[in-house]
């Protein structure tokens, strides 16, 4: 009998669309939930992004209990800690986070404190530790790619001992995830490039990962069908609404994905150069991807040999032989990267990144065989290995 | 352990006992006789405790790396990596090599709480132990990567780790 089994658990309610922030009033009341506390990081508030929040939920007589915007992008668990406390001294009775994924992330961490009592974040780490469900927490993502507003992880950064340590628990996903168009229009190119590659990682590697299944299979495949449609009309025209809609569409889709299959040797090795050499995590991938699949070819051919058709489309596909199909996918993604280096920059290459030293690649090698997402990879790693993979990727 | 239990899983039980018992003493064995453990653990801070075992009711292995080496121990403090099966059915199947440890993650047989990159090196420990100890043709079907190891190292590793697991049953008996 087949070994197999899966599970598969996706309760964040997910709204989607125009005028999709002007819900917010109402699924705050259908929680019984009156005094939100906004957790946010000044590039929203000056970005403008926060004042239409306000209004939306002014025009609802919604009384903020407070609004926190100095969440930074590498937050820490005395962050957290000093959020939870505003929580409680401004009688807030849940939370909304206006963000990319540290706000989002933060957000999720301070649920924990501020549900469970308590400032010692450390005590809640793993994935069994939390065993009751949390306030209700509502997120407006304003990056399309971390797939945070989705997924029932949180990494935050301790700050005595300066490692990232993950938070997993299902009672972490946010209740609601509000995907609003104007939430991701001021995004600038370059970030909105980075992050869309970020959610194409997820749900490649969700694709080809240990732990695939039917049901985060097709998630994935939406996924890169969406960003692979979306991304190129987004960089054409930033202002373009349905497409802005679309791509945060596809990161949730993708997030969802791997939320419930987990992701590889890309996001291993990408934890790690962003650790060592504090590269942003979107560039880490796009960066690393072909390499990783190349590597992973040997072992992973007819799932790869699929991904051709949601990247290049029914007719390339059909028009390639079976045998060359995976060569193809990694080659439409390697033409993606291509397309992104000659419009707006996005490195290629550890060297192009200029912000990685070759003195650093043992570091982050040694580093990448202890991430828990190699455990997930179609092959093993060893620390040989990884480092080729970094000196190729150089 | 519970005698209204039917006989199939008090026997199951016991192998989980058994082999829980076996992977502590040989653990403990191969880390001062194999490199490459040695190597992993070495990189562990003295005081590191870890828990492997079945959720709710056990078995547990609990182990301690001090200065000499690392060892089987009580559960006195909460352990640094516990790592639990969600049943005594997963530990039974990985345990008995038909699902190779990588496989029990990905189908979520098993929790891991704790410190996550030191979890790391314990399931590459646990790999290597596989990789002396059982036929090339088990450690093949359920590694994702079965290492090049020659006739002699694997004889040799073996060895030192089934005398291991003699002299620690005979001293210290089986896990709870």
């Amino acid at each position: 009998m087949s070994q197999s089994h899966y599970e598969f658990f996706n309760p964040v309610k997910i709204i989607c669309g125009y005028q999709a922030l002007e819900h917010v009033p109402y699924e705050l009341a259908s929680r019984t939930v009156s005094r939100p506390l906004l957790i946010t990081d000044d590039g929203v508030v000056q970005a403008g992004l926060l004042a239409p929040v306000k209004q939306v939920l002014g025009v609802a007589r919604v009384t903020l209990a407070g609004i926190y915007h100095e969440v930074p992008p590498d937050s820490s668990t005395t962050i957290v800690a000093a959020i939870a406390q505003f929580y409680r001294d401004n009688d807030a009775d849940c939370m909304i986070a206006i963000g990319g994924g540290s706000v989002i992330d933060t957000a999720k961490a301070v649920n924990i404190l501020a549900s469970m009592g308590g400032d010692n974040l450390l005590a809640y780490c793993g994935s069994g530790a939390l065993t009751q469900r949390l306030r209700p927490l509502f997120v407006l993502p304003t990056t399309a790619g971390t797939g945070s507003e989705v997924t029932k992880i949180a990494v935050i950064r301790d700050e005595a001992s300066g490692r990232k340590i993950p938070y997993a628990s299902a009672f972490l996903m946010p209740d609601v995830a509000v995907l609003d168009p104007r939430m991701t229009l001021t995004l600038p190119p370059s970030i909105t490039a980075a992050t869309a590659m970020d959610a194409m990682t997820h749900a490649i590697e969700a694709f080809l990962g240990t732990a695939k299944n039917p049901l985060s299979d097709a998630y994935a495949t939406a996924a890169i069908r969406g960003i692979k449609e979306n991304l190129g009309r987004v960089l054409d025209n930033p202002d373009n609404i349905n497409a802005r809609l679309k791509l945060a569409e596809a990161a949730a889709t993708a997030g969802i994905a791997f939320s419930n299959s987990m992701v590889g040797l890309v996001h291993a090795i990408g934890h790690s150069i962003g650790a060592v050499s504090h590269l942003p995590h979107g560039v880490c991938m796009n960066l690393m991807l072909p390499y990783v699949l190349h590597y992973n070819l040997p072992r992973c051919e007819a799932a790869m040999a699929e991904l051709l058709l949601p990247l290049a489309g029914a007719d390339v596909y059909s028009q390639t032989l079976p045998a060359q199909r995976p060569a193809r996918a990694i080659a439409a993604i390697c033409a993606m990267r291509d397309e992104l280096f000659d419009r707006i920059g996005l490195p290629r290459t550890l060297s192009e990144s200029r912000q990685v030293q070759q003195s650093e690649l043992a570091d982050i090698a040694r580093m990448s065989i202890d991430d828990g997402a190699l455990l997930y990879n179609r092959v093993d790693a060893s620390y040989e290995q990884v480092l080729e993979l970094l000196r190729k990727a150089w | 352990m519970s005698s209204s239990l039917p006989l199939s899983w008090r026997t199951r039980r016991l192998y989980v006992r058994f082999m829980l018992s076996f992977i502590g003493h040989g653990l403990a064995k191969a880390c001062r006789t194999d490199n490459i453990i040695q190597k992993e653990m070495a990189a562990l801070p003295d005081g590191f405790i870890f828990t492997v075992g079945v959720t709710p009711t056990g078995p547990y292995l609990h182990m301690r790396k001090d200065s000499l080496g690392i060892n089987l121990c009580p559960l006195l403090e909460r352990p640094d990596v516990d790592i639990q099966f969600k049943h005594l059915a997963h530990g039974f199947t990985t345990l008995s090599f038909r699902e190779g440890i990588t496989d029990a993650f990905a189908r979520e047989r098993i929790m891991v709480d704790g410190d996550l990159p030191a979890a790391m090196k314990l399931v590459r420990c646990f790999e290597r132990l596989e990789a002396l100890m059982l036929p090339k043709l088990i450690g093949r079907k359920i590694m994702r990567h079965y290492p090049n190891i020659s006739l002699k190292e694997k004889l040799l590793g073996a060895l030192h780790i089934y005398l291991g697991v003699v002299v620690g049953l005979a001293s210290g008996g089986l896990v709870k």
